[in-house]
């Protein structure tokens, strides 16, 4: 009865939707052929790039320069891929200095610069090893928090390491009003390592979020603490005596100004993620972000356009402490809001997670007994594909054989529940059930 | 049957015996009667639908005395009692179906307007602990129901925690072999407190019987064929059938379940296969493991009242076949 | 007259000359069985192949790999050209004017100034290069978020972080070589950290740039043969060898 037109509909003449499984499959697929389909893809990107450097060539002519001179004045900057090791060779002076075996023939001098070719050899070694300390069998990179933490942190220390072999440009090119440097090499070295945890931090409390792992424990330590820096840090340099120098004094209302609205938002967010629900959370960080940018970015444009002097003198505040005062209630507030955020939880996004093992098939006590689920029912894909009219839909016993296999842990259940309940919910909206048509 | 067009094409239909019909318009009516419990006290047991599923089978003509659900309420308030505890029961009078069925048919208002009820009465007779002998029942009131402070326990892990003792079988009681049916609901269902332990170490407390694996059992083991009642055709038949060749390959002389739905479906295929003379498969007793203990305790207890003693054998063929 | 037939063309046509001289019919038809076997064709992306509805947006991004080729490829062909022009020698030398001057940067603005198109050329291989470390370094990026040098690809991985230093060495030696101010500062580097070795740095820094220091301009010479042999070579090589593990192994998807 209905059995051959649910047949009909779904098993004749649609493509993907494979009758049988492993050798006894015979309906691959073929791909593009490489020529000419595939070829002619590749040569739209090949000339792509080659117009793309004509023209660069031809607009932006390579630097030469006078000829080599034994004695350069001007500062040498190599080109951006190897900043990143400059950078490290000039952080290696916070390491100590000494000779082991001097005098002999096998003297070795641990001076900054072996440092630096040592710390230069570390990236180089991790990437070595990464396949082998890595060996868990997740690849996708939402899935792997740790992992992906550790990508961005990488990726921003190289950033912070280029900048950092540049130290000597930016110490003389930023100058606060009294002449000392804005960044101060302190302040840069810092620089150094502060952002690449806080960016590594972020990207796993998103990650972790989107795993649906516990949050609490993880958000409260990471937004309190550096509230609680940066209130620390604002409240000493207002009050107390001495850290703001006697020529900042007169401009401390601007400083106070500027203080007061970092440490408000991130005491904000801090008190929100501890206190309030999630969701009235979320929507804390989240207003906290777009508030404290615009009031921040208000005040900048206003001081700056009204009053330079005093503008320069806030920043020479602000700036030398950077790495507390403006970094850490960023890395509050974006902590905050990616971690109380809503991760996609319809059943779509979940069964998305399939990649088709097919272990759901072989236990299903379903596909054992339908004549129509004999030869192609891949439960959770083929919902997943809505090419299931029904069949899985209504024959399932939910017996959760299929969940309790499945790699991924989806839980087919949870898909049958919702959407029976979708039906009947459309048939009561249609004014009730159909007899006999 | 109704005929179902969904957006997918002509959909399966979902009967609806005649029992499901009461129950669903049960539901409709929530006031809540005077509430009479023989006794008061902090454990509760609520045995669920038991007693309309045998008028439900003796009505299809599917049990002639061989199924037994009536026995499972009786045999659970002995094996309380055995263990000193005197339970309230949450009797069907002034409770509603639990809605398990209701819930996973898709008619999710019904099973509301049941949790709903069942949920204030719960409350309301301060109810501390929640016993049932049902497996869909224990899966309902743990996970779909929001019953806090209320502890909700499957009878067989109720008794073992109490450490229900089984006294040692007369000599004359000859060795038997018990296969166990994990239910879906209470085991792989279950993110917390999967009951799949306790049933085994109850059954091994009875010195004559020798607890046999099915071939698939614990998480692997394979449903008994039908769910929240949704059909009953060749296809549920033969994974029953599938689930109880299990049992004769391990040459069982007991198949024992924790749910009275599995109960339902194996006592139907056991009571077709015994009326088929000549195709005697299953030569293996099916009941509940409440009754099964109940059984080996000493001491009477009603059996169950729901079960016609008058009908003995099926009707003869015809419109004017035999029987009351 | 050629037939189209391999095993029928005579010696009156170009290939039927060939073929009588040298075993060329088991090659070609070996080529064309290759060209027309159904592995040739480009396998369907399992998203493709499967219709899932699923993040496609990073799909782009495993172009990478072919794109730091397609520059490689730019270099070679700029490179040599380049080559036809370039003088290796970096010692010292007094200009006409009086200035300080060497060859190799004499030779350096023949191209640029001189050469027809010559500084066409010197900006091709300098944003090639550009474009070539790039596009190494957001692929290796793209291999790792994605997790595609676990097993079975450590080897593979092995062999793109070498990638990656033979890149870098490539793009070090090549900003050494116009013997600039900047070539000059970045040789001093260079062999100051060679030096710091403890023990052999001296005999380092004379192995790689040919003296303890920049004066002589002996370093040059020696990252101009580094620069046109050596690497090209071993990392041709090395190019090829990855490329095959990822033809046989498969691309690894994320799903």
């Amino acid at each position: 009865m209905e059995l051959e037109r649910v047949k009909e509909r779904v098993l004749e003449g649609r493509p993907g939707f494979p009758r049988a499984y492993g050798p006894a499959r015979v309906d691959h697929q073929p791909g593009i052929p490489l020529f000419p389909q595939e070829a002619t893809r590749d040569l739209v990107v090949i000339f792509l790039l080659t117009a793309i450097m004509f023209f660069l060539s031809s607009y932006l002519t390579p630097f030469l320069g006078p000829a080599r001179s034994p004695q350069i004045s001007e500062l040498i900057v190599p080109d951006w891929y190897l900043l990143f090791s400059w950078g490290l060779l000039k952080i290696a002076d916070i390491f100590p200095t000494f000779t082991l075996g001097a005098g002999t023939p096998l003297a070795a001098e641990f001076n900054p610069v072996f440092w630096g070719d040592v710390l230069s050899g570390i990236p180089i070694i991790a990437l070595l090893l990464l396949p082998f300390l890595d060996r868990g069998r997740e690849a996708r990179p939402a899935k792997a928090p740790i992992r992906s933490a550790i990508g961005t942190a990488s990726i921003a220390a190289i950033f912070t390491a280029s900048l950092y072999s540049i130290r000597e440009v930016i110490s003389e090119r930023w100058l606060s009003p009294n002449g000392a440097p804005l960044i101060p090499d302190n302040t840069q070295k810092w620089f150094f390592v502060i952002p690449p945890i806080l960016v590594g931090l972020v990207t796993y409390t998103a990650l972790r979020r989107l795993g649906y792992q516990p949050m609490r424990r993880w958000l409260v330590p990471n937004v309190t603490v550096p509230a609680i820096i940066v209130c620390a840090q604002s409240a000493a340099i207002l009050l107390l005596p001495g850290w703001l120098g006697a020529e900042a004094l007169p401009y401390v209302v601007w400083i106070a100004v500027h203080l007061v609205l970092l440490s408000a938002a991130s005491a904000a967010v801090a008190v929100a993620v501890i206190a309030l629900p999630e969701t009235r959370a979320r929507d804390v960080s989240a207003w906290t972000i777009v508030l404290a940018v615009l009031a921040f970015a208000g005040l900048s444009i206003y001081m700056d356009a009204t009053d330079r002097n005093g503008y320069s003198w806030v920043l020479s505040v602000l700036y030398p402490n950077m790495n507390t005062l403006l970094l850490l209630p960023m890395f509050a507030v974006m902590t905050a809001w990616l971690g109380t955020r809503r991760p996609y939880s319809t059943y779509e996004y979940l069964l998305n997670e399939c990649y088709q093992c097919g272990k759901c098939h072989t236990v299903c006590p379903v596909t054992k007994v339908e004549d129509d689920a004999l030869g192609g029912l891949n439960l959770v894909y083929n919902t997943f594909k809505k090419q299931h009219d029904g069949v899985p839909l209504w024959t399932c016993l939910a017996c959760d054989a299929c969940s309790a296999v499945c790699p991924l842990d989806i839980k087919y259940s949870d898909y049958i529940l919702e959407e029976r309940a979708k039906v009947h919910a459309k048939m009561a909206a249609d004014g009730g059930e159909r007899e006999w048509p | 049957m109704a005929v179902t067009e969904t957006e997918y094409g002509p959909g399966r239909t979902i009967p609806h015996p005649v029992m499901f019909r009461v129950l669903d318009s049960e539901a409709e009516d929530t006031t809540i009667p005077e509430i009479k419990v023989v006794h008061k006290a902090e454990v509760a047991y609520y045995p669920g639908c038991v007693d309309y599923y045998d008028v439900e089978m003796q009505f299809s003509h599917m049990n002639y005395g061989d199924t037994n659900h009536g026995i499972i309420f009786d045999s659970s308030i002995k094996l309380l009692r055995a263990v000193g505890i005197e339970p309230m029961v949450l009797d069907r009078s002034f409770m509603k179906c639990c809605g398990h069925d209701q819930l996973w048919q898709g008619k999710v208002d019904v099973f509301e307007k049941m949790r709903d009820y069942n949920t204030r009465i719960i409350k309301m007779l301060g109810v501390k602990t929640l016993v049932t002998s049902c497996a869909e029942g224990y899966r309902t009131f743990r996970l779909d129901y929001k019953l806090d402070g209320v502890r909700v326990v499957h009878i067989t892990q109720f008794l073992y925690e109490r450490g229900l003792r089984i006294p040692p079988q007369p000599e004359t009681a000859r060795k038997v072999r018990v296969a166990y049916q994990d239910p879906c609901r209470s085991c792989r269902q279950m993110p917390v407190g999967a009951v799949y332990e306790e049933p085994r170490e109850l059954i091994k407390r009875v010195d004559n019987a020798e607890l046999v694996e099915l071939k698939t059992f614990r998480a692997d083991a394979q449903c008994c064929g039908v769910a929240q009642m949704m059909y009953c055709n060749d296809k549920t038949k033969g994974l029953t059938r599938k689930r109880m060749d299990e049992a004769t390959e391990v040459q069982a002389d007991y198949l024992l379940t924790a749910c009275p739905k599995c109960l339902t479906h194996f006592g139907c295929l056991h009571h077709e296969n015994r009326w088929k003379p000549g195709e005697e498969r299953y030569g293996y007793k099916v009941m509940d493991i409440t009754q099964f203990l109940a059984e080996r305790l000493p001491g009477d207890y009603p059996t169950g009242g729901n079960v016609d003693a008058r009908r003995k054998e099926p009707p003869l063929p015809g419109r004017k076949g035999g029987g009351s | 007259m050629a037939t189209g037939d391999l095993r029928k063309d005579t010696g009156r046509t170009v290939f039927g000359w060939l073929k009588s001289r040298f075993p060329t019919v088991p090659y070609a038809d070996l080529t064309r069985v290759v060209l027309e076997t159904d592995q040739r064709q480009m396998p369907r992306s399992h998203a493709e192949k499967y219709e899932l509805k699923t993040i496609w947006y990073w799909y782009p991004l495993y172009c990478l790999g072919g794109i730091s080729f397609v520059a490689f490829i730019i270099l070679t062909i700029t490179g040599i050209l380049l080559g036809f022009f370039y003088v290796p020698d970096g010692r010292l030398e007094i200009a006409a004017t009086g200035d300080l001057t060497n060859a190799a940067w004499q030779s350096m603005l023949t191209i640029m100034n001189d050469i027809p198109f010559g500084f066409i050329i010197r900006g091709m291989h300098h944003w090639a290069a550009h474009i070539m470390i790039a596009a190494v370094f957001l692929h290796m990026c793209r291999v790792y978020f994605t997790g595609a040098y676990k097993k079975p690809r450590e080897l593979n991985w092995l062999l793109g972080v070498i990638l990656l230093l033979i890149t870098l060495a490539f793009g070090y030696s090549g900003y050494l070589l116009p013997a600039n101010n900047l070539s000059e500062g970045a040789a001093n580097i260079g062999i100051n950290m060679s030096r710091a070795s403890p023990v052999i740095g001296d005999q380092l820094a004379t192995l790689l740039f040919g003296d303890i220091n920049t004066l002589a301009g002996a370093y040059i010479l020696r990252w101009y043969w580094i620069h046109v042999f050596i690497l090209p070579l071993v990392g041709t090589g090395l190019m090829i060898l990855h490329m095959s593990l990822v033809w046989l192994q498969g691309v690894a998807e994320p799903h």
